[in-house]
C-alpha cells in the first residue's frame, strides 16, 4: 500500500489540474473573504467582531474547499478519460485497493486544501480587519471553528469527490453533476424545507463550515449525515469499479 | 498463458466464444483477426481487465490478479501508453515504476531502449502516435518481465515506425521472452512470429505454427475472360478452387498455363486478364475465415484441394 500511495502522490503532484484547483482554492479563499466585507454597510469595529460578521469573513474557506470535490472527480474519474485506468489496474489488479489508496491521499489532499484555503482566508481578513485598526480575534471560536470546520469538510469533500468519480467514471458529468447537487438542488430543496432537507448531506457540510444560515442541523449531527451519505456512495463506487469491465 | 474454453458475452453480444490457446514460454505468438475478431478483449480478460463469462486465462496457472507484483511478470501495451496528456512520459512510467517497486533507474533504462530519451521531459499530449506508442512498449518493458502482450502495436505508425517496431519485437523475441502480439494483418507478424493463432467473429479458426501458414502460401491465379461459368466448370473438374468475383475468378491449385489450356478447352475464352501470383497472408486469413467458421478445431488447418473435393 506504501508504494501505491506514493505512486498515488507522484500522480497527483504531476497532474497540472491539481495545481490549477490549488491555485483557484486560494484564489475562491481571497475572494470569499473580502466579498462579504467590502458588500458589508457597517465596517466599525464593533460590527467586524461579531459572532456573525467573523463567520462570513471566514466564509472564503468554506467555498475553497468546494473545489477539492472537482480534485476527488478528477483523481478516480480522470482515470478512464485517458486509459491511465488500464495502467492502473494492470499495476495493482486488487481494485479495492487502487481506491482505498485514492480514497486515503484524496482526503489527505483535501485537508492540504482545506489548511491553504483556511491560511488564504485568515491572511486576507487579517489584512482587512488590520486596515480598519481592528484585530482578528483568532482565538474566537467564530474564527477557529468555522476554519476547523472548513479543513474537515475539504477532508470529507475529497472522499466524496472519488466517491462521485467511481460512480459516474466520467470527469464531466461527474463535476457538472455534483456541483449542480451541491450548489443548486439542495439550496432549493432547502429553501423549500428547512427542517426536512437541512439532513442533505451538502445542506450538512454548510452545517459543518458553520455558515451563517438559519436552520442547519448542529455540528456533530451533520458530521454524522455527511460521513454516512460518503461512505454509501463510496460503496455504490466501489462496486461499479469492482463490477465493471476495463475496455478501453 | 493459457486459454481455456474463455468466453465473453456482452449483453447479448459474444465478442469471444469458447477461445482456447497457449502462449509458450519462449516463443512469439501472432493474434491475428479482423478488427472486433475479439483481440483486445481476449488480451484483457488474460489481464484481468475484463471478466470472462465462461473459462478461464490464466498466466503459470494463475489469475493475473493473483499474481505477485503483474508488473516483473507481464508486461502490458494495450490502446497506446495510457498517459495523462498533461504528464510526460519520465513522470508517468516512473508513476508506474514507484507503484511497482521499481526503480527509476529501470525507467531511464526503458526510455533508451525505445529511444525515447531526448523527449521524456515533455508532456505526452504532444507525442506523435509512433511515440506514444513507444511510451506505452516502455511501459510494458518497465518491469522487465519474460512475457509481453502486444495490442496492435503497429496499427496507424508510418513505415519508419513500423520498421522500427519490428525490430524491436525482433531484438525482444531473441531475447526469449514470450510475447502474444496482436494485429488485424497476419503478414505484419510473419516476421516475428512462431506461433500463429487466428480467430474471427470470437472464435478460434487455426492455432498453428507459422511454417504450416508459409506453405500454405501457393500460388494463385486471377482470370478475366469472356465466359467464366465455361471457365470454371471446367476448372473446377480439374481440382481446382475457384472464387467467383463480381468481374473475375480466384483460381487455386492449377498454373496459369494449365488454365489458359482450359479456358481454351471450354471455349470460354477470350481471356482478357491472367495473372499468376503467390498468395498473400491476407489470402490465407480470408479463406480460413470464410470457410472453417465456427467449426475450425485447434490446430487443424484444412488443405484447401480437400474442400474443393468435398
Amino acid at each position: 500500500m506504501n508504494a501505491l500511495a506514493r505512486a498515488e502522490w507522484l500522480r497527483i503532484r504531476s497532474t497540472p489540474t491539481y495545481w490549477w484547483l490549488l491555485l483557484g482554492t486560494v484564489a475562491i479563499g481571497v475572494l470569499g473573504t473580502l466579498a462579504p466585507l467590502i458588500a458589508a454597510k457597517d465596517n466599525s469595529a464593533s460590527a467586524l467582531l461579531t459572532e456573525q460578521r467573523l463567520r462570513e469573513a471566514m466564509h472564503g474557506a468554506a467555498a475553497g474547499s468546494m473545489l477539492v470535490v472537482v480534485a476527488g472527480i478528477i483523481g478516480m474519474a480522470g482515470e478512464w478519460r485517458f486509459g491511465q485506468v488500464t495502467q492502473a489496474f494492470l499495476t495493482t489488479p486488487k481494485r479495492r485497493r487502487v481506491m482505498t489508496t485514492k480514497l486515503l491521499s484524496h482526503v489527505l489532499l483535501g485537508a492540504v486544501f482545506g489548511l491553504v484555503a483556511a491560511i488564504a482566508t485568515l491572511a486576507t481578513a487579517w489584512i482587512w480587519y488590520r486596515s480598519e485598526g481592528v484585530a482578528l480575534p483568532i482565538g474566537r471560536t467564530a474564527v477557529w471553528l468555522t476554519l476547523f470546520g472548513c479543513v474537515a469538510v475539504a477532508m470529507m469533500f475529497g472522499a466524496l469527490g472519488i466517491a462521485v468519480g467511481a460512480i459516474t467514471r466520467n470527469p464531466v458529468t461527474g463535476i457538472v453533476g455534483a456541483l449542480v447537487w451541491l450548489v443548486v438542488v439542495e439550496q432549493t430543496l432547502f429553501a423549500a424545507s428547512r427542517s426536512v432537507f437541512r439532513w442533505l448531506p451538502g445542506m450538512a457540510s454548510m452545517s459543518l463550515r458553520r455558515q451563517p444560515a438559519d436552520g442547519l442541523l448542529a455540528m456533530a449531527p451533520a458530521a454524522f449525515v455527511l460521513a454516512t451519505a460518503i461512505s454509501a456512495l463510496l460503496l455504490v463506487g466501489l462496486w461499479f469499479v469492482e463490477r465493471d469491465d476495463v475496455t478501453g | 498463458m493459457s486459454f481455456r474454453s474463455v468466453t465473453k458475452d456482452f449483453g447479448g453480444h459474444v465478442a469471444v466464444d469458447d477461445l482456447s490457446f497457449d502462449v509458450v514460454a519462449g516463443r512469439v505468438t501472432g493474434f491475428v483477426g479482423a478488427n472486433g475478431a475479439g483481440k483486445t478483449t481476449s488480451m484483457r480478460m488474460a489481464l484481468g481487465l475484463v471478466a470472462p463469462t465462461a473459462g478461464s486465462a490464466l498466466i503459470y496457472g494463475r489469475a493475473y490478479g493473483d499474481l505477485d507484483n503483474p508488473r516483473k511478470v507481464v508486461g502490458a501495451a494495450l490502446d497506446g501508453p495510457g498517459a495523462h496528456p498533461g504528464r510526460s512520459a519520465r513522470a508517468h512510467l516512473r508513476i508506474i515504476a514507484t507503484a511497482s517497486g521499481i526503480g527509476f533507474d529501470r525507467v531511464d533504462e526503458v526510455l533508451s531502449q525505445v529511444e525515447l530519451t531526448e523527449h521524456a521531459s515533455r508532456r505526452v499530449g504532444g507525442y506523435s502516435l509512433g511515440m506514444r506508442q513507444r511510451v506505452a512498449l516502455a511501459g510494458a518493458l518497465l518491469g522487465d518481465p519474460e512475457l509481453l502482450v502486444l495490442d496492435e502495436p503497429v496499427t496507424g505508425l508510418d513505415p519508419p515506425g513500423i520498421l522500427w517496431i519490428r525490430e524491436l519485437l525482433t531484438r525482444l523475441a531473441g531475447e526469449g521472452r514470450a510475447m502474444l502480439v496482436s494485429s488485424h494483418l497476419l503478414g505484419e507478424l510473419a516476421e516475428v512470429a512462431d506461433q500463429m493463432v487466428i480467430i474471427d467473429r470470437g472464435k478460434l479458426i487455426a492455432d498453428t505454427p507459422l511454417q504450416e501458414l508459409l506453405r500454405r502460401r501457393q500460388t494463385i491465379v486471377e482470370l478475366r475472360c469472356q465466359n467464366h461459368g465455361a471457365a470454371a466448370a471446367g476448372l473446377e473438374q480439374l481440382g481446382a478452387v475457384v472464387e467467383r468475383c463480381d468481374d473475375h475468378l480466384v483460381i487455386r491449385g492449377l498454373s496459369a498455363r494449365e488454365i489458359g489450356d482450359t479456358v481454351d478447352r471450354t471455349n470460354a475464352g477470350p481471356v482478357f486478364l491472367l495473372n499468376e501470383r503467390v498468395a498473400s497472408f491476407e489470402d490465407i486469413y480470408f479463406e480460413l475465415a470464410g470457410s472453417l467458421g465456427s467449426d475450425a478445431a485447434q490446430g487443424n488447418i484444412p488443405d484447401a484441394g480437400a474442400r474443393a473435393a468435398s
